[in-house]
């Protein structure tokens, strides 16, 4: 078979303030005719690189030192930009990860299509322009395209973007496609549905597609074959099957093995620290409109356990959070902290030490949680000053270094800000400042999903050590349904303000009765790719669940809301 | 399992920590700049030392000289002697542009205070009331309130140069706390119990201090561009009271007699200054950008 | 529609809001200023005037009311246009400045014209070379020039083409008998224009040259160039169009220090306009006439500053879309 892309021995370099620092090192792939090549590794290994290379789409600062990329027997390494204008559209297509920032926000969607339609076809009427533009919009299974073409792309949910960027790079019928993680950065279920729509565009037209990720689990189900890469070097080649049952690399090992250490799960005492009794509250755009963000939620979180909640973004999980954390002021229902209702202003006033002390917070966004005008050791030791703990270790110095030793960093970092740290190691520091207190609640508001993979499972990992040695109680808040298997005892489901569901995290993934918690775990990537998760995902394409009924106890500790028939 | 093999997968990096003139020009610190703008300061502050003449007095018998041995600068059209007048003008037009630029900055931090403090209606009102000084031209302004004024004098050039500049702080200073306090660090700082002056000092101050500066910078030399103009115009301070704008003012009646020297000299040494300060605001305001971008 | 007359209410609204504000502040400075306001309504006549000539003359005048009763009446006058008398022209306010607006008007028009097609010019230029030698040198060029204080150039120009070359006449807007010659007062515009053009084009060239990158550097761009289109064509197709009305609502809330500008012009090239009237009113303290020019000015600009709020309201989706994120 003939080769369609071949990239023989690439090496790419930036020019830094530091010098040159090498992006990618040579390079070998090749891509056939009707194939998927899945390339894999994690964030800042050259993945993204790899492809604006293959585009001649580099930045001004990166070269091209060494190596030829032949596109469909030519040799394009050496072309000219006018010359590869001609390619770009017609042989090679891409599409980018963020799909906001990838189509231009003050053109409607159709026209930023129209434009690609016309660009390889001067000349063509506007009027078949725009019936080509909504046939590529049907195809990308958009159900009303009419309606679509005029909008403006920030009026369109992150799927929908994410459709029309692909639409984009279907227009000139190009043979090969470069997609740059096109499921990430959306939702568990639009993420299915993306790659159930790739795989299926890929087969009708027999398309070459070259498939970036960082997540195995996402190209499991559909590339034939997978490159590994890592600090700009391919690691690792071959057949998806045999990749993903024997890595040899130890980077495809870690990889594939990026789920936290299964630790067996301590025993939790059955007393309640957190009761949250039918909360309910509003965010006030203006005065028409009132969004009811967190609605009749109750639940309770026992001593030392550690309770999952999960649900989409903007379904009230962050909201929640704050609630408990007496961040925002409740509409209506109560929150009980150990009996103390903390929304009540003289209950929390004569509380207010204990409440203090005794809940922390860890955000999403590392970076904004910490003050970038810090240091470290002042951070770590800020509650601490706060509520007026005279330090165990002597000095607050030296109980920042303790706290630092227990989340894993030594104490070079004392003296560091934050801006100086990476991600994880941010992240860190805020479990130390929240842990320095000795907290017996902790809520974690989406602490991994700013993090890479292989930190995310770090990160798990020490929560879990963490809460064994100090044994508080632990709110964690996730999109991601495997993270929440492993570690939390039990689990709520969120859906538009309402708990839909709630178990024990066993029962919750071997049985779940709400359509949505199915929808949610069915769309969960499964790395093994002889299972046909992506196939048996639900196809009908339920976009809304009932949000009414009535919470019910359908067995030991399963609650479940139920519509109610009448 | 030990900590350390917990995390093993992420390499710690060190840096060991250079010495603080390296890290300063690392950070583009505009080491000319900042060199230049001390020596003029130094040397207006001393004008005494280095004076050949006695700026004021007029040297009758040699007016418009050019440049010279006696006179190194010239003389101007009342027969001065520029250089002398350069060293000693130069102090005064650095001090007005200091003295305005604290008067502003007070002003404009306690105004954003009180609309931070106050309830958000009158918060919004005074955010609106800031607009609208903003929207009088502030030439048209410092004239105005000059005329009442009377009589111009150093203190009251300040004043008034002082009080039509402080709205454009007082703007920037209350969208930064706004900023601020939707920041997480403060969110978090307020449900450990961090109280209004733990927060004030930990959060706001060091984060509002770059910012202040460089608005700080950028007025004096806005003030110092405002007093040379009024004293050119002759609105400012009189021509008996010798500032750079002073001595150009008189440069229309040099014009005629086609001395250059009048309008050039004290033109570049201004021109330097303004220059010096600039570039100086630009890096504190890059350094403070660069700090929130790193991330 | 509706709304959108709910919105132009509302935006009439703020602006009468606002010049009320205005005219409070401008009214109580001039009473506060020194001097007898009889001499500002009757000239050299006041000092002739016996003592109870002189309280005859306030009462008729209302001077002897409160202040806000001569507020209300001054603001009762305006309305129906009249300012009052200018003490130094011995002429009704408005009478003086409606001769000088038009010549404000040209300066300052052609002017900001200039300045906005060359600033974007020249800020394209810059980002076509981004951080290459061309924008370099011109991005440390712009921050000299714009450290060149208005008057100062002023002079040098007048200096090298009216004194030594004698090429162009440095000051005025017609020469003597030349009144109503269309090409002597183009030739008397060169100069002041010159200034006003170098002195701000540069300082609006950069702000440019930062919205351009920022559209260069987005992935869109790449999306654009992955259709297969050049990077001309995507700088004149996505990026231009993009930055289009936040430059120009930026420019429209730029109007007072252009304005300013053209104030200190005037008054170096004894130009007559608003600049050169509000300087001399200023140094005989006619304060009915530099009231009228403070509150003119200030409305031209809340105007201007609202227009330019408008459009970036408006017409840029992308910033009504973020606002509205940010309601959530």
């Amino acid at each position: 078979m003939n080769k369609l892309l071949e990239i023989k021995n690439l090496s790419v370099a930036i020019d830094t303030h530091y010098g040159k620092k090498d992006v990618l090192r040579d390079i070998c792939l090749e891509v056939y005719p009707g194939e998927v090549l899945a390339v894999i590794g994690e964030s800042g290994c050259g993945k993204t690189m790899l492809c604006k290379s293959i585009m001649r789409l580099l930045p001004r600062s990166a070269k091209i030192v060494s190596g030829s990329i032949i596109a469909d027997g030519e040799d394009i390494t050496g072309y000219s930009d006018r010359k590869m204008q001609s390619l770009r559209g017609r042989l090679l297509s891409m599409t980018f990860q963020d799909s906001l920032s990838a189509l231009n926000p003050a053109l409607s969607v159709g026209h930023q299509i129209g434009e690609a339609v016309s660009l390889h076809r001067p000349g063509l009427p506007k009027a078949q322009v725009r019936e080509r533009v909504i046939e590529l919009l049907e195809s990308v299974e958009i159900h009303n395209p009419e309606q679509v073409y005029i909008m403006y792309p920030h009026s369109l949910s992150g799927g929908m973007r994410q459709r029309c960027v692909i639409a984009m790079a279907l227009a000139s019928e190009a043979k090969i496609l470069l997609a740059d993680e096109p499921a990430t950065a959306l939702d568990v279920t639009v993420q299915a549905r993306i790659l159930q729509l790739l795989k299926k565009i890929q087969k009708e037209r027999d398309m070459a597609v070259v498939l970036v990720s960082h997540d195995p689990g996402v190209v499991a189900g559909i590339a034939h074959r997978v490159a590994v890469m890592q600090e700009g070097r391919i690691v690792e080649n071959g057949i998806t099957k045999d990749i993903f049952a024997v890595p040899r690399h130890p980077c495809t090992k870690s990889l594939l093995k990026n789920k936290p250490d299964f630790s067996k799960k301590s025993e939790i005492s059955g007393e309640t620290l957190l009761e949250v009794k039918n909360l309910t509250h509003d965010f006030v755009i203006n005065k028409h409109s009132v969004i009811r963000a967190v609605d009749n939620v109750s639940f309770s979180v026992r001593k030392g356990e550690i309770f999952g909640l999960v649900g989409e973004s903007g379904c009230g999980k962050s909201t929640l959070a704050r609630c408990i954390m007496n961040i925002y002021k409740p509409y209506a229902g109560e929150i009980l902290y150990k009996g103390i209702n903390v929304c009540d202003k003289a209950d929390f006033r004569s509380n207010r030490k204990i409440l203090q002390t005794k809940r922390q917070i860890i955000f999403q966004d590392s970076s904004s949680s910490l003050n970038h005008s810090m240091r470290v050791a002042d951070i770590i030791a800020e509650p601490m000053r706060l509520c007026g703990i005279s330090p165990k270790r002597g000095t607050y110095l030296k109980e920042a270094e303790f706290q630092l030793y227990h989340v894993g960093l030594n104490s070079d970092f004392l003296w560091k800000k934050p801006a100086e740290l990476s991600g994880g190691q941010r992240q860190r520091v805020a479990i130390a400042r929240a842990l320095s207190v000795e907290p017996e609640l902790l809520v974690a508001d989406e602490p991994l999903s700013s993090l890479d993979a292989a930190v995310q499972a770090q990160i798990v990992n020490l929560f879990n050590h963490l809460r064994d040695e100090h044994g508080f109680s632990f709110v964690f808040i996730s999109h991601d349904l495997s993270m929440v298997k492993y570690l939390c005892h039990r689990a709520g489901v969120m859906y538009k303000g309402r708990l839909v569901e709630l178990a024990p995290v066993d029962e919750l993934f071997s049985n779940p009765l709400h359509p949505y918690t199915r929808t949610l775990i069915s769309s969960v990537p499964d790395t093994d790719p002889a299972s046909d998760w992506l196939d048996r995902f639900d196809r009908s394409g339920q976009d809304s669940f009932c949000t009414e009924g009535i919470f019910t106890e359908v067995s030991a500790g399963h609650f479940v809301l139920m519509e109610v028939h009448t | 399992m030990s900590h350390r093999e917990l995390f093993d997968a992420e390499a710690v990096s060190q840096t060991a920590p250079g010495s603080f003139a390296k890290k300063l020009a690392d950070s583009g610190f505009p080491v000319l700049s900042a060199a230049l703008l001390g020596i003029i300061v130094l040397l207006c502050m001393g004008a005494e030392l280095i004076m050949t003449k006695d700026p004021s007095y007029m040297h009758l018998e040699s007016i418009h000289q050019p440049p010279c041995r006696e006179f190194i600068f010239g003389t101007d059209s009342m027969g001065r002697d520029i250089f002398s007048a350069l060293w000693y003008g130069g102090r005064i037009s650095v001090l007005i542009g200091v003295l305005s630029a604290v008067i502003s900055a007070l002003i404009a931090v306690l105004y954003g205070a009180a609309a931070d403090v106050a309830p958000s209606g009158i918060d919004t009102a005074m955010m609106r009331l800031a607009d609208i000084l903003l929207s009088i031209p502030s030439l048209l302004a410092v004239l105005f309130l000059q005329a009442i004024l009377g009589r111009a004098d150093v203190l009251s050039l300040s004043f008034v140069i002082g009080v039509t500049s402080w709205p454009a702080i007082a703007k920037v200073v209350r969208s930064e706390v706004r900023r601020l306090q939707s920041c997480e660090y403060v969110i978090a700082s307020r449900c450990m119990g961090g109280g209004f002056f733990h927060i004030l000092k930990m959060h706001f101050l060091p984060n509002l201090l770059p910012t202040v500066m460089f608005m700080v910078v950028m007025n004096i030399r806005g003030a110092i561009v405002a007093e040379s103009t009024l004293s050119f115009l002759g609105l400012g301070l009189p021509l008996d009271v010798i500032s750079w704008g002073s001595m150009l003012s008189l440069a229309e009646k040099s014009l005629l007699a086609s001395g250059w020297w009048a309008i050039v000299i004290p033109g570049v040494f201004l021109i330097t200054l303004l220059m010096c300060i600039t570039n100086i605001g630009n890096w504190l305001r890059k350094s403070f950008s660069a700090g929130e971008n790193n991330v | 529609m509706k709304s959108a007359v709910v919105y132009a209410v509302k935006k009439l609204l703020i602006f009468f809001a606002g010049i009320f504000v205005l005219s409070i502040i401008v009214f109580v400075m001039s009473r506060i200023a020194p001097g007898d306001p009889l001499v500002s309504y009757y000239g050299d006549r006041a000092e002739k005037m016996s003592a109870s000539e002189k309280a005859a003359a306030r009462e008729r005048l209302g001077l002897d009311s409160s202040v806000y009763i001569q507020y209300i009446r001054w603001v009762g006058n305006a309305a129906r246009g009249n300012f009052g008398i200018s003490y130094k022209y011995r002429q009704d306010v408005s009478e003086v400045i409606s001769r000088r607006l038009g010549n404000t008007l040209m300066l300052g028009g052609i002017s900001f014209a200039l300045v906005f097609i060359l600033a974007l010019l020249l800020g394209w230029f810059c980002a076509r070379f981004e951080d290459r030698l061309p924008d370099r040198i011109l991005c440390k060029t712009g921050t000299f020039v714009s450290c060149i204080p208005e008057f100062w150039l002023s002079l040098v120009l007048i200096f090298v083409f009216a004194v030594t070359l004698g090429v162009l006449p440095g000051g005025g807007a017609y020469d003597p008998g030349h009144s109503g010659d269309a090409l002597n007062r183009l030739r008397h515009l060169v100069l002041p224009v010159a200034v006003l053009v170098m002195s701000h084009f540069w300082y609006y060239a950069y702000p440019v040259r930062n919205m351009l990158l920022e559209q260069t550097h987005a992935d869109y761009v790449l999306t654009a160039k992955a259709k297969g289109m050049s990077s001309g064509a995507v700088m004149l197709k996505h990026c231009i169009p993009n930055i289009i009305p936040s430059y120009i609502s930026f420019m429209a809330v730029s109007v007072p220090h252009i304005l300013s500008g053209t104030y200190i012009v005037e008054a170096v090239f004894s130009y007559p306009g608003l600049g050169t009237l509000a300087y001399e009113s200023a140094r005989y303290g006619d304060y009915n006439l530099l009231m009228v020019i403070c509150l003119l000015t200030g409305t031209a600009v809340i105007l201007s500053n609202m227009t330019g709020q408008a459009i970036m309201e408006k017409i840029n989706p992308a910033i009504s879309a973020q606002k509205r994120g940010e309601n959530l």
